[in-house]
């Protein structure tokens, strides 16, 4: 029964928000964000998953094969690197089709825009919320567990540079995802164009470069694959940043970066004019 | 600097709205002005325009021309200030599943409010009892009854103790008692904001509704305070069955300059006149008397004809349908 009581219709409002333009709203959808994050039971499971596949795989591999020494660890922090980007960029790829597709098709983007909400809040807070959760679990953690495994082993460890610069690699990269996966879900209403062209480019990159070399140094791919036709010198740009190697280029950086921005511009300008 | 709204402006104004899709028109040149505190019925068949009107107006889609101005604040270029003053209920409201009904009100009231913490909890609270979810606020709302997130909906519509109300098919999946308690509320809210809502029952538009609109094919066809919708064209209408002989009465009603039409049926003894007329107060108190003057008439019954809203909208929907396709 609904209440008929003149005085709960009479109570004294809390304080009004005052954040308007492209800011209104971003404080109390970012908390949520970071809620859902870093709920306990969510995080502790993605931090597993994300280490499990990553160290306890490269850990797993590396047990298991008869070699010696040093290389045995140079080949845990290549599978780990290799591992880590493939599983966070598909992770990645997903997450940002839930970002904005989900929202659209579930209606719950119309109710939270609403409210006094930009449409720049919402996808900032998307991206950034999907993307410390990420930064967190799937790549410093990881990281950090990579290290402690190695120190554990008795194997050298890489110093903190290094591991920053790996995880930074590891990051762009899957922010690529996330931000193509993203704009996708901003202008397609169906899954499939939205999680298949970002895992199609994942997988198909290091075929793009072998049919156009020029293109191979613009690529995400270049960052963490081992491709030959990716990574001419046979390491990719992480494993370089992990071993402490002079990385030689920094265009996969830069153009990663760039496709990155592009990306986000792209989602901001289509989503305002997006019918909800 | 927030734009500031002037005072007298009505809660909604639209300016020849007019939204395509492909080259087909949603919505045709809608002017439509919804006073502060009236309860404006929205009414249409499945696909006229309603809900694309609805989000025009709160800034989920754009106009293809035209404008929308609420309590004077343009709702493209200041939407965030609009939905400020604004709640809005959906048609098939969706929230985040995992949440439970407090939680979903609570971080509703944060788009509106700083805080304290303890205000908004209370503000939440206050909402929960006020739709009679308090028993279930705790439970996340996945397992909720379509009757029982209406509710939620119109909570969270009104946490903000909202300037205007819009709500998209308030009652639709509401049980009667249900239905009672949401049109009683927007009765009560009346005092506190303008509600502008859409809906297919129009017993309850014509039981709270002072002023409907019905749109047809994206096109405004008739609006107007309810009591003028329900009168009519033709006026009020009485109807009186008779017996005996009737000839003196029909003269005598005939010759009467208030009385715009009179139509007879015989039927055994009996004749029924229907008399529709343009002076109410007129017909009041002379109509009786008139046909009671000649002794050879007895009065069997008298009734005050009034239309429903059903009779409006079906003509009004009816015609326009007809001069579409003639």
């Amino acid at each position: 029964m609904i209440a008929t009581t003149r005085e709960t219709l009479a109570a004294q409002p809390p304080k009004s928000t005052t954040a308007h333009g492209w800011a209104a709203g971003l404080s109390n959808l970012l908390g949520q964000e970071f809620a859902s994050v870093f709920r306990p039971r969510a995080f502790a499971s993605q931090s597993l998953l994300w280490a499990g596949l990553s160290v306890g795989l490269a850990v797993a591999v590396t047990l298991s094969v008869p070699q010696a020494g040093q290389h045995r660890w140079a080949m845990a922090e290549q599978i780990f690197v290799v591992m880590l980007a493939m599983a966070s960029g598909v992770g990645a790829a997903i997450s940002g089709q839930g970002a904005v597709l989900d929202e659209r098709v579930s209606g719950t983007a119309a109710w939270i825009l609403s409210k006094p909400v930009s449409r720049a809040a919402f996808i900032w807070a998307k991206l950034i919320g999907r993307a410390v959760g990420f930064l967190v679990t799937a790549t410093l953690l990881p990281t950090l567990g990579l290290a402690v495994a190695l120190a554990v082993a008795g194997a050298p460890v890489p110093h903190l540079g290094a591991l920053l610069a790996t995880a930074g690699l590891l990051a762009l990269n899957w922010s690529f995802y996330l931000a193509f996966a993203t704009f996708l879900g901003s202008i397609f209403l169906r899954r499939g164009p939205v999680i298949g062209l970002p895992l199609g480019l994942l997988f198909s990159q290091s075929l793009i470069a072998q049919f156009a070399p020029s293109v191979a140094p613009y690529l995400p791919g270049a960052l963490v694959s081992f491709s030959p036709f990716m990574a001419p010198n046979g390491q990719p740009l992480a494993v370089l940043a992990l071993t402490g190697q002079p990385l030689g280029t920094a265009l996969p950086i830069l153009s990663t970066a760039v496709l990155v921005i592009a990306c986000i511009a792209l989602t901001l300008w289509r989503f305002e004019r997006q019918e909800l | 600097m927030n734009p500031v709204a002037p005072t007298a402006s009505p809660a909604i104004e639209t300016r020849n709205l007019t939204k395509t899709y492909g080259g087909a028109k949603a919505l045709d040149a809608l002017n439509l002005v919804v006073p502060r505190h009236s309860i404006f019925g929205f009414l249409g068949p499945n696909g006229a325009g309603k809900t694309t009107t609805i989000k025009l107006l709160l800034g989920l889609d754009r106009a293809t021309h035209g404008t929308v101005r609420v309590f004077g604040l343009d709702s493209v270029s200041d939407t965030v200030e609009v939905r400020r003053k604004v709640g809005y209920l959906a048609q098939d409201p969706r929230y985040y599943e995992h949440m439970t009904a407090r939680e979903i009100l609570e971080f509703t009231a944060r788009f509106f409010y700083t805080g304290p913490k303890i205000a908004i909890r209370e503000r939440a609270d206050e909402m929960l009892e006020l739709v009679g979810l308090s028993d279930r606020a705790n439970r996340p709302i996945r397992g909720f009854s379509g009757g029982e997130r209406q509710r939620l909906g119109i909570a969270q519509a009104q946490v903000n103790s909202p300037e205007l109300l819009i709500l998209d098919e308030p009652a639709a999946s509401l049980d009667p008692m249900g239905r009672h308690d949401v049109l009683e509320l927007m009765e009560r809210l009346r005092a506190h904001c303008a509600i502008f809502y859409s809906t297919h029952i129009l017993e309850d538009v014509q039981r709270v509704s002072d002023t409907v609109a019905i749109l047809n094919h994206g096109k405004l066809i008739t609006e107007g305070p309810i009591d003028e919708l329900l009168r009519g064209r033709e006026g009020v209408s009485y109807v009186l069955t008779l017996k005996g002989d009737t000839a003196r009465a029909e003269a005598s009603l005939r010759a009467q300059p208030w009385v715009n039409a009179l139509h007879i049926a015989r039927a055994e003894d009996r004749t029924t006149l229907t008399l529709s007329v343009s002076d109410e107060h007129e017909a009041e108190w002379n109509l009786l008397p008139l046909v009671l003057e000649d002794r050879k008439t007895a009065v069997i019954e008298f009734t005050r004809q009034r239309q429903n809203l059903e009779d409006v909208f079906l003509a009004a929907v009816g015609a326009d349908n007809q001069g579409g396709q003639a």
